[in-house]
C-alpha cells in the first residue's frame, strides 16, 4: 500500500526523484521461472509479453502471449523459420524477424500473419542471413532495419501500412481441411507461417517466387523503401582496431563486438541503433540514419553518403553498447573496458562532422570511494527512464544512471523487490514517461516524479499543495481538529496559491496510481477548489478527470485485462486508440463500457464496438468449402447465417456509424455470400448496399435496390457495370422488371444507337416513330423518301398498317411534288403539306392537277370544297368561286361567305348571301355587320327563332363591350331588346 | 388597387435568406470546381433561370473570367489568347446535345493542340447517359469532366418556388424518367432543412402515382442523412404542417385549358420564362398574329412577379375582362398620387417626395404602359381563339355546342369531330387543335378508333406526315386515346393512361361496378365541379371557379382544396362538401402524431408543371382556408407546353423546307 509513505519508494537520481512502484506480481513464475532464457517482447504502454520457447529437441517450439499481469492471452505453435528477434508494433501486432529476411506480422490474438520479406539472398553470397534488427518508431508507423551477416543494412517503414488484405493465396491456406498438420512437414525455412491450430498450405503457395510476386502487388509503395548499403572495405577507412576487446573480421572491416546481440559469425556490427524519420529531425519516409560502433568508435550511415565517423575514442575507452533515447534527443554510448557512461545531446541536430559536447560522463570503474558495487560480467540491457537517467543491467546487478552528471546515482535496485528468487535480470521497456522492469516474478514501472508532485510529496518541502493536503487529511479526521484545519488553510493566503495547490493536487491524482491515493488527493483538491471562488470550480472540473481515472484502475486491476496505463500514457494514446486495444483484446463488453463511461459518441464509441464484435462474430463461423464461387447454402449453414444475422441485428440494431455492407463485405471475403446478403439487407445506405451485392454478383437484386433507392446516379452506376460486365442478352433479362432502369439504360443507349436498343427490346412502333422523326429531320428529298420507306415497314412489322399506309402516303406526296417541280417549273412543292400543295395549285389556276392529287390521297368530299373554298378566296378567283358556288356544295354555303369576308371581299359575300342555309345566315349576316336584317331575319323564323335571338343578343352584347359606342350596334341591341320585352309580354319566351 | 389588395399575398414560408443562398451557393460551389478564374459558358436555357438567383455581373466579378453563352444553339469558343489556358466551366441543362456540342469543342481544341481543362457542371443533375457519350466520344478523362451543380429551386414569385425542369412532363408522363422525382425529393428536403431544423411534416397528402414515389424518395433521402421520420415528433410550428405532392397525371385537364387570369393570358400569348416576358418596348401593339414572333426592336425586360411590380400584383390574378377596369383604377391612383407629391408645399415635402417616392412613382407609370399594351395585345390574341374558347368551355363543364337544329341532326362527339376536321382545313393553328382535341379525349370520353383515324388523317394532310409521330406521342402518354364502342379507353401497349381514367366512384355506391371506368364527368360531378350560377361566379375572385371564367371549378384546385380542409377538420357548413376518401390516385400519409391542431402552413409540390391559373387558385385556396401555401413545382407551363413537351415538332415551323430536284 502507497498511501502515507509515499515518498519512501522514490529514489534520488541526479536531479530527479524517481518513483519505484510495483505495477502487479506476475502470474507465471511457476510458469516461466527466468525469461532470460526465451525470446521475449514487451510492449509498451502496458502491452502484452510475447515468449517464444524454442525447443531445439523436438521441433515443437511456441509462441505465448501474455497480457502485463501474466495471464496467457494465446499461444501457438511456431512452424515457420528461424526467428530471430521480434517486437510490438505501434498497433500491438507482434512483429517476428527470421533469419532469412521474412517479417512476419501477427496480430494479438494470433491469425494468419501478414508477410513482408527482405530481400537479402544476393547474388553475391547465396548464404547472407540476418544478424540482428532493430525496431523502431517513426511518423510512418513502426520499421525494422535489419543487419545482415554480410555487414548490408535494409529497413522496412511503415510495416503495417497497407491494406489488411491477405496476401495471394493465404485464403486457399486457411481454408484447408483441419487436421492437416503440416508444422512438421513444412519447410523450416519456408517464407510462409502456417496460421495457429491452422493448416498447410499448397505447394505452389510456398514457392518463394510467388510470394515475392504477391507482395510487390501487395505493397507496391513499399518496395522502394527497402534500400540498402553495403559495408564494405572499399568505404570504411577506419583505423584498425585494438585485438584486446574486439575480434575482427577478416572478410570485413566492420568490427564484431562481443556481448549485445546473440551473433552468429560474420561481420555484424556489435551495437547499433536508428535514427528514425520524425518530424524534428526531417528525414524523409525512406531515409534513416543508423548509429553503428563500430572498431570502438561511432559511425554515422546515411543513404548515398559515405559513412562518417563521429567520435573516434582514445582505444582504451573503446565503446562497445550504446542506446538512443524514445525521443531520438539523447544518445548515451557505454565503455565497457573503463565503465565510462557518455551521454550527448541531439536536440541541436546532427553533423557529419561529429557529435556535441558530451552532456555528462560517469565512471563507474570500481575504487575504495566507488558506491558502485558489482556488475561483474559484461553488461547486458541498458535503456533509457524517461531522458531522466539510464538504467544498466548486469546479470547479477543493476544500475540507475543520470542524465546529467551528478554524483548521485541509484544502486542496487533490486533492494525493494520482496522475496525475489531466481528471476535473472529484468526485462526493460522504455516508456516515454519511465521505465518498465519486467521479470519472471514482478512487473515494475519506474517514473520521475513531476515537479507538482514533488512538490506535494517531499518531505523536505512546505508547499501551499503540501499544505492544502494536510488540512484536508486534518478535516477528514485523519489528524487533528476542525480548528487546526482552520488554521491550516489561513496559513495560504492569496488565490494565486490556493489554485497553485489545487493544480498540483490535481496533477499528482493524475500521477499516482494507488485509488485510496488517488482519491485523498482529489479530495484535498476539491476541497481546495471550495475555497476559491466558484468559476475556479468550473475551470477545474474533477468529473472528467475521475472518469479517467476509474477507466484506468479497473484497466489496471482487472487481472483479466491487465492493462496498467498511467494517466499520462493514457493522454498520449487517447480513447480511441485505447478502445481498438481493448478490441483487439476482445473485451468488447469493458470497451463499451468505457465508451458509455467517457461519453464518446455513439458513431466513434458503442457503434464502432459493436462493429468490431459483429466481424469477430462473422470471423468464427467455419468458412465453407469452395473458392470464390457461390456453391450454395447446406441448410445448417443456412440456419446458422439467420441465427448470427439474429444475434447481431438483435445487438447491433440500426445506430449511427454501423455498417452492415462492411459486415457483408467481411462474410464475402469468408466465403459467406448467402451471410453477406442476408445481412445487406439491414443495410440502409444504398450506396454501399449497392456495391456491395455488385460485388457478391447479385446484379439483378443490386439493380432492384438502386431503383428502389430513387437516386438515379446510383441506378446510372449499376447500370454502367453491369453494361461492362454482362452481355446485352443478360443486362435486358435483368432490366425488364425494372422499367425506371429500363428508361434509363434506354437514356444513355440512346445517346449512341436509340435504334440498335429499341430493335433489341423490339419495340417496333418507337422505332418506326425514330425513322419517321429522322425521316422529317433530313432536309433532302431523296433521303427523305428513303427513309419515310424504311418507316413505313417498321409500322407494318409493328402491326400498325394504318401508319405504315400514312408513311407511304408521306412519301408518295413527296415524290408527286417532284413531279410537280418538275411539270411546274418555277413553284417549289417539296415539303409542303398536302392542303398546302392543293391549295398552291387551286390557286395557280391547275384544278386538274389539283383534283388528281385529291383523288390519289382520297381527300373527302366536304374537306376538299372547304379547301376549294378557302384557295380560292385567298388566291382571289371570286369569279371561280362564284362558278363553284352555283354547284350544289355538301359543306353548306356559310363557308362560301366566310371565305370571301377574310379575303376582304365583302360585296361578294352579299352576293353570296342568299344561297345561305337558314341555320347560318343569322350569323353570316352578324358577320357582315347587318343586325338589323338578322333582327329581322332571325324573328321571322318559324322553328329555333329563340336560339338565333339568344345568339344574337350575346353577340351584340360581346361588340358593345369590344367597340363601345358604335351607333350600329347600340341600335340594334335596343331594338334586339325591345323585341325581347314585346315578345315576353306578349307570353312567347326567349 | 382595392381589387388587387384583396389577392394579398400569403407571406413569404420559406426564408429569404434560404433563396439567397441559392445563388450563394452556386458561386460556391462553382468556384470549389474550377479553383480560381476560368472562362464561364452558360447554356442559354440557364440564363434566365440564374438570373432569378444571381446575375451576370455578380457571376463575372465572383466566379469567373469571363462569362459567355451559347449563340444561335451553338458554343461559341473561347477567343484565342492568354485566357485561353483558363479552365471552361459549362453550365448546363441536362440535355445530351449539349453536351455533344461541349465535346466536339473539347476535340476542336485538342487538334489544335490547346490543353485546358473542361468542367462540365450539369444543373440539377448530370443526365443519364453523360457519362456513356463522353466515352463514347473519347473526351472523357482528366482535362474534360462531368459534374452536377445541385442548384434545384429558383423563386419566380414569393410564394412560387421553381425548379425550371422545362421536361418534367415529357420525363414523367412519357419517356418514364423517375429522376426528376429525385430532384424534386432533394429539393422538399432542402425546403424542409431551411423551414425547420427538426423534421418533415406531420402530414402528407400525395396525388398519384408520382407523389407516392416522391414521398418514398424523401423518406429515403432522410434516412440517409440521418434525420429519420422520428424527427417529425420533435417538429415545431414554424414548418409546414403539410405537404400536398400533386403530380400532373392526376389532372391533365387543366393545364391543357386557355388560361383565363392575366397572368396566365400573359404566358399563353408570350411564354413567360422564370418569370421574365421579354416585351417590345415600342409599338408592342403592332402585333403579329398567334403563332408568329413578335417583332423584337427595342425589346425590354418585364418582371411577371408579384415580388418585382407592384402593378403586377395588382393584376396577376385577375380575370382579363376585370384587367382594364383595374388598370383604369391603378392610373388613377398614380395619377393622384403623383399630382399630391407634385403639389407638395414646402421644400422638405418636396425633398421627400423625390427621394423616396418619385422613382418608384416612375418605375409603377413605366410598368403600368407596359401593362396597358400588353392587355390590348392579349385581348387581340384571345378574341383569335375565342371559337376555341367556346369549345373548351362546353367541354369542360359537359355541356352541348352545338345549334339546336343540329343537335337533332349530328351527335356532340360528330360535331367535335367534323369541326376539328374544319379547324385542319382551315389551318388554324395546329397546337391548339390538337390541345382540344387532347382535351375532348379526356373531357369527353374522346373519339372513337375511326374518328380518330380520321383526324390524324385530315391533321397529317394539313400539317404535315411527320404528325404522325405526334399522335404516336400524344397516345403513348394518355392524351389522345381511343376509345372503343362501350366508352372505355382502349388498351394500348406502351400506352399510359392518365389517373383519370382509372378514378372511381366510392365502392359502397350501388353502382360501383357500373362506374368502373369513370373518369372526368364522374369526377365532375362527384366533386360538383360545375358552378350552379357561373354569372356570379364569374364577378368573385374569392371563388375557385373565378379563374375558368365562373363555369367550373379546376380539379387541381378543386383536389387541393379538399386536401387542405380534410387536414383542418370540418364545419357543419362544409359537411355536404366532397370527401377524397376512397379516391384511386389519393393516399394520406402520417408521420406523426398531428400535436398542432391548427393548419398554419402547407407546402404544394406540383410535379410537371403548373400554370399560373393554377397559382392563382392556389393562392386563393390559402386565402380562404387561412393557411400559408408555399408553392413548389417543377416548372411553369402555358396551354400548350404540355403538348410542346411531348411533341417538339410542334415547336418547329409547320412545314420545314426541303431541297427538292431543282435545287
Amino acid at each position: 500500500m502507497e498511501s502515507q509513505d509515499y515518498w519512501s519508494d522514490v529514489n534520488a537520481v541526479g536531479d530527479y526523484y524517481i518513483r519505484h512502484d510495483n505495477v502487479y506480481t506476475m502470474k507465471f513464475v511457476r510458469h516461466l521461472p527466468n525469461l532470460n532464457s526465451h525470446l521475449t517482447a514487451l510492449a509498451q504502454y502496458g502491452g502484452p509479453l510475447a515468449v517464444f520457447r524454442r525447443n531445439d529437441l523436438n521441433e515443437e517450439s511456441r509462441m505465448e502471449i501474455f497480457n502485463a499481469v501474466g495471464q496467457l492471452i494465446t499461444e501457438f505453435k511456431w512452424t515457420s523459420g528461424n526467428l530471430l528477434t521480434m517486437s510490438w508494433s505501434s498497433t500491438e501486432s507482434l512483429v517476428c524477424v527470421q533469419t532469412d529476411g521474412s517479417v512476419l506480422i501477427y496480430q494479438l490474438m494470433g491469425g494468419s500473419p501478414q508477410l513482408r520479406k527482405f530481400y537479402i539472398d544476393s547474388k553475391k553470397t547465396s548464404s547472407e542471413q540476418v544478424a540482428s534488427a532493430k525496431f523502431y518508431e517513426s511518423q510512418f508507423g513502426t520499421g525494422v532495419a535489419i543487419a545482415t551477416s554480410t555487414g548490408r543494412f535494409l529497413f522496412l517503414n511503415g510495416l503495417e501500412n497497407f491494406s489488411p488484405k491477405p496476401l495471394v493465396g493465404q485464403e486457399s491456406y486457411r481454408r484447408a481441411a483441419p487436421g492437416c498438420q503440416t508444422s512438421r512437414t513444412a519447410p523450416v525455412q519456408s517464407p510462409f507461417p502456417a496460421a495457429p491450430g491452422a493448416a498447410a498450405a499448397p505447394v505452389a503457395d510456398l514457392q518463394p517466387a510467388r510470394q515475392s510476386s504477391s507482395i510487390t502487388i501487395a505493397m507496391p509503395h513499399m518496395t522502394r523503401l527497402n534500400t540498402s548499403w553495403e559495408v564494405s572495405r572499399d568505404r570504411y577507412s577506419m583505423p584498425p582496431a585494438r585485438p584486446t576487446a574486439a575480434s575482427i573480421s577478416t572478410e570485413c572491416t566492420v568490427i564484431i563486438l562481443p556481448g549485445a546481440v546473440p551473433q552468429p559469425a560474420g561481420p555484424v556490427p556489435a551495437a547499433w541503433c536508428v535514427l528514425a524519420p520524425r518530424p524534428s529531425n526531417q528525414l524523409g519516409p525512406d531515409q534513416i540514419r543508423i548509429f553503428v560502433l563500430s572498431r570502438g568508435g561511432l559511425l554515422l550511415l546515411e543513404q548515398n553518403r559515405p559513412p562518417a565517423s563521429l567520435l573516434e575514442p582514445p582505444p582504451a575507452e573503446a565503446l562497445t553498447d550504446l542506446c538512443l533515447s524514445l525521443d531520438q534527443s539523447l544518445l548515451a554510448l557505454w565503455s565497457e573496458p573503463q565503465r565510462h557512461l557518455t551521454v550527448y545531446s541531439l536536440a541541436s541536430g546532427l553533423s557529419a562532422s561529429g557529435l556535441p559536447a558530451p552532456l555528462s560522463r560517469h565512471s563507474l570503474a570500481g575504487g575504495p570511494d566507488s558506491a558502485f558495487v558489482g556488475g561483474d560480467g559484461g553488461l547486458l540491457r541498458m535503456a533509457w527512464c524517461a531522458n531522466a537517467a539510464v538504467m544498466l543491467v548486469w546479470a547479477d546487478q543493476r544500475c540507475l544512471l543520470p542524465t546529467v552528471r551528478s554524483d548521485r546515482f541509484a544502486n542496487r535496485l533490486d533492494e525493494f523487490h520482496e522475496g525475489e528468487g531466481d528471476s535473472g535480470a529484468p526485462l526493460l521497456v522504455p516508456e516515454f514517461d519511465g521505465l518498465r522492469l519486467l521479470t519472471a516474478e514482478r512487473h515494475d514501472l519506474l517514473r520521475p516524479l513531476p515537479r507538482p508532485v514533488e512538490q506535494l510529496f517531499n518531505i523536505a518541502c512546505v508547499s501551499p499543495a503540501t499544505v492544502l493536503l494536510l488540512a484536508h487529511d486534518t478535516i477528514s479526521g485523519q489528524a487533528r481538529t476542525e480548528t487546526a484545519a482552520y488554521e491550516l488553510f489561513l496559513t495560504i493566503e492569496s488565490d494565486a496559491d490556493k489554485l497553485a495547490a489545487v493544480r498540483c493536487c490535481l496533477e499528482a491524482a493524475r500521477f499516482i496510481a494507488w485509488p485510496p491515493d488517488q482519491k485523498r488527493v482529489l479530495r484535498a483538491a476539491r476541497t481546495g477548489l471550495a475555497l476559491l471562488p466558484p468559476k475556479y470550480s468550473r475551470e477545474h472540473r474533477t468529473d472528467e478527470l475521475c472518469q479517467q481515472l476509474r477507466l484506468l484502475n479497473n484497466l489496471r486491476f482487472n487481472e483479466s485485462i491487465g492493462l496498467p496505463l498511467t494517466h499520462a500514457q493514457f493522454s498520449r494514446l487517447g480513447l480511441g486508440v485505447l478502445i481498438d486495444r481493448l478490441l483487439n483484446r476482445r473485451l468488447h463488453e469493458f470497451a463499451f463500457r468505457a465508451c458509455e463511461l467517457l461519453r464518446l459518441s455513439e458513431s466513434d464509441g458503442q457503434a464502432r464496438v459493436m462493429m468490431h464484435w459483429a466481424e469477430w462474430q462473422i470471423d468464427t463461423l467455419p468458412p465453407l468449402v469452395g473458392a470464390g464461387v457461390d456453391i450454395g447454402e447446406s441448410r445448417e449453414d443456412a440456419q446458422a447465417s439467420d441465427a448470427l444475422v439474429a444475434d447481431i441485428v438483435k445487438f447491433v440494431g440500426q445506430r449511427p456509424g454501423v455498417n452492415y455492407a462492411r459486415l457483408a463485405g467481411k462474410a464475402a471475403r469468408l466465403n459467406r455470400p448467402g451471410l453477406a446478403r442476408r445481412l445487406l439487407d439491414f443495410e440502409t445506405r444504398s450506396q454501399d448496399q449497392v456495391e456491395q451485392l455488385l460485388a457478391l454478383g447479385s446484379h439483378g437484386k443490386a439493380l432492384e435496390k438502386a431503383v428502389k433507392s430513387g437516386d438515379t446516379d446510383l441506378i446510372q452506376q449499376v447500370l454502367l457495370k453491369l453494361h461492362n460486365m454482362r452481355s446485352e442478352l443478360d443486362l435486358a433479362g435483368i432490366m425488364r422488371k425494372q422499367p425506371v432502369a429500363m428508361a434509363l439504360y434506354q437514356q444513355a443507349y440512346c445517346a449512341s444507337d436509340p435504334a440498335a436498343l429499341l430493335d433489341q427490346e423490339d419495340r417496333r412502333s418507337d422505332l418506326a416513330a425514330l425513322e419517321l422523326r429522322r425521316a422529317f429531320d433530313a432536309t433532302e428529298a431523296a433521303r427523305r423518301q428513303e427513309l419515310l420507306g424504311l418507316a413505313a415497314s417498321r409500322f407494318t412489322e409493328a402491326g400498325l398498317p394504318v401508319l405504315a399506309k400514312e408513311c407511304q402516303l408521306a412519301a408518295q406526296l413527296l415524290e408527286r411534288q417532284r413531279k410537280l417541280e418538275r411539270d411546274l417549273s418555277a413553284q417549289q412543292f417539296a415539303g409542303l403539306s398536302l392542303h398546302a400543295t392543293l391549295a398552291r395549285l387551286l390557286g395557280n389556276g391547275s384544278e386538274k392537277l389539283a383534283e388528281s392529287l385529291r383523288r390519289e390521297f382520297e381527300v373527302p368530299e366536304k374537306r376538299w370544297w372547304q379547301l376549294q373554298v378557302t384557295a380560292l378566296a385567298k388566291s382571289g378567283r371570286f369569279t371561280e368561286l362564284r362558278r363553284l358556288s352555283e354547284r350544289k356544295s355538301p359543306i353548306g354555303y356559310a363557308p362560301f361567305v366566310n371565305a370571301c369576308l377574310d379575303a376582304g371581299n365583302e360585296a361578294e359575300a352579299v352576293a353570296l348571301l342568299p344561297r345561305v342555309e337558314r341555320e347560318q345566315r343569322v350569323r353570316c349576316l352578324c358577320r357582315l355587320r347587318r343586325y338589323a336584317e338578322a333582327i329581322d331575319f332571325a324573328s321571322g323564323l318559324k322553328t329555333d327563332a329563340a336560339y338565333h335571338l339568344e345568339y344574337l343578343r350575346r353577340h351584340l352584347a360581346r361588340e358593345e363591350v369590344r367597340q363601345p359606342g358604335q351607333p350600329v350596334v347600340r341600335e340594334a341591341a335596343q331594338r334586339l331588346r325591345a323585341l325581347h320585352q314585346t315578345m315576353a309580354a306578349g307570353g312567347g319566351g326567349v | 388597387m382595392e381589387r388587387g389588395d384583396k389577392n394579398k399575398p400569403t407571406t413569404a414560408l420559406v426564408d429569404p435568406a434560404f433563396v439567397a443562398e441559392v445563388g450563394n451557393n452556386l458561386v460556391k460551389q462553382a468556384q470549389e470546381l474550377t479553383g480560381g478564374d476560368h472562362i464561364l459558358v452558360i447554356d442559354p436555357s440557364l440564363m434566365k433561370p440564374l438570373d432569378r438567383v444571381t446575375t451576370g455581373a455578380q457571376l463575372r466579378k465572383q466566379m469567373a473570367a469571363e462569362v459567355q453563352s451559347y449563340r444561335d444553339g451553338r458554343i461559341e469558343h473561347p477567343p484565342e489568347s492568354a485566357r485561353a489556358r483558363f479552365p471552361i466551366l459549362y453550365l448546363l441543362r441536362p440535355d445530351l446535345r449539349r453536351l455533344r456540342q461541349v465535346c466536339n469543342a473539347f476535340k476542336a481544341d485538342s487538334m489544335r493542340g490547346v490543353r485546358r481543362l473542361y468542367l462540365v457542371a450539369f444543373l440539377p443533375a448530370v443526365p443519364a447517359g453523360a457519362h456513356a457519350l463522353a466515352e463514347e466520344e473519347g473526351v472523357l478523362g482528366q482535362l474534360f469532366q462531368l459534374h452536377d451543380l445541385p442548384l434545384l429551386l429558383f423563386p419566380l414569385d414569393e410564394d412560387l418556388l421553381s425548379m425550371e425542369l422545362d421536361s418534367a412532363f415529357r420525363c414523367l408522363q412519357s419517356d418514364g424518367d423517375r429522376s426528376v422525382l429525385a430532384s424534386v425529393a432533394r429539393a422538399i428536403v432542402s425546403i424542409e432543412h431551411a423551414t425547420r431544423p427538426a423534421g418533415p411534416a406531420p402530414h402528407w397528402h400525395l396525388f398519384g402515382e408520382s407523389a407516392l414515389a416522391v414521398f418514398a424518395l424523401c423518406e429515403h433521402l432522410r434516412s440517409g442523412s440521418g434525420s429519420s421520420a422520428a424527427a417529425a415528433a420533435a417538429s415545431g410550428p414554424g414548418g409546414f404542417s403539410q405537404v400536398i405532392i400533386f403530380s400532373r397525371e392526376v389532372d391533365l385537364i387543366t393545364p391543357l385549358c386557355l388560361q383565363r387570369l392575366y397572368a396566365g393570358c400573359l404566358d399563353d400569348c408570350f411564354r413567360v420564362t422564370s418569370g421574365l416576358l421579354v416585351v417590345p418596348r415600342s409599338n408592342a401593339a403592332a402585333s403579329s398574329e398567334p403563332g408568329q414572333q413578335q417583332q423584337q426592336q427595342q425589346p425590354s425586360r418585364l418582371f411577371v412577379s408579384r415580388l418585382e411590380d407592384p402593378v403586377f400584383r395588382c393584376l396577376s390574378d385577375l380575370h382579363m375582362a376585370a384587367v382594364p377596369d383595374t388598370l383604369r383604377q391603378v392610373a388613377h391612383s398614380l395619377t393622384s398620387f403623383e399630382q399630391h407629391g407634385r403639389s407638395a408645399k414646402s421644400v422638405a415635402e418636396m425633398r421627400s417626395f423625390v427621394q423616396n417616392d418619385l422613382r418608384d412613382l416612375t418605375f409603377k407609370k413605366r410598368s403600368l404602359a407596359s401593362h396597358i399594351t400588353l392587355c390590348e395585345e392579349v385581348n387581340k390574341r384571345f378574341n383569335g381563339l375565342k371559337e376555341f374558347l367556346h369549345a373548351e368551355e362546353c367541354m369542360l363543364i359537359g355541356a352541348d355546342p352545338t345549334d339546336a337544329s343540329m343537335r337533332q341532326s349530328i351527335g356532340m362527339r360528330n360535331y367535335y369531330a367534323d369541326y376539328f376536321a374544319e379547324c385542319c382545313v382551315r389551318r388554324a393553328d395546329p397546337r391548339h387543335t390538337l390541345r382540344l382535341m387532347c382535351l375532348h379525349s379526356l373531357a369527353c370520353g374522346g373519339f372513337s378508333v375511326e374518328d380518330l383515324s380520321r383526324l390524324r388523317q385530315a391533321f397529317c394532310q394539313a400539317f404535315g406526315y411527320q404528325h404522325v409521330a405526334t399522335f404516336a406521342a400524344l397516345h403513348k402518354a394518355g392524351l389522345l386515346t381511343p376509345r372503343d364502342k362501350v366508352g372505355h379507353v382502349a388498351s394500348v401497349t406502351g400506352g399510359r393512361q392518365s389517373a383519370l381514367s382509372s378514378a372511381a366512384v366510392p365502392p359502397s355506391s350501388a353502382s360501383a361496378a357500373a362506374n368502373a371506368s369513370m373518369d372526368y364527368p364522374a369526377l365532375r360531378k362527384r366533386l360538383q365541379l360545375v358552378e350552379r350560377d357561373p354569372a356570379s361566379a364569374e364577378q368573385d375572385s374569392s371563388r375557385l371557379s373565378y379563374a375558368m371564367s365562373g363555369l367550373c371549378e379546376p380539379l387541381s384546385g378543386k383536389l387541393i382544396q379538399l386536401a387542405l380542409e380534410s387536414g383542418k377538420g370540418r364545419s357543419n357548413s362544409q359537411q355536404s362538401q366532397p370527401s377524397l376518401n376512397n379516391l384511386p390516385f389519393y393516399k394520406h400519409q402520417t408521420l406523426a402524431q398531428n400535436r398542432y391542431a391548427v393548419n398554419q402552413s402547407a407546402l404544394v409540390v406540383m410535379l410537371g408543371g403548373c400554370t399560373y391559373s393554377e397559382v392563382a387558385s392556389v393562392r386563393q385556396i390559402a386565402s380562404r382556408c387561412k393557411v400559408g401555401i408555399q408553392l413548389l413545382t417543377t416548372g411553369v407551363v402555358g396551354c400548350c407546353d404540355l403538348l410542346v413537351q411531348l411533341c417538339p415538332t410542334l415547336a418547329v415551323p409547320v412545314e420545314p423546307p426541303v431541297q427538292g430536284d431543282r435545287a
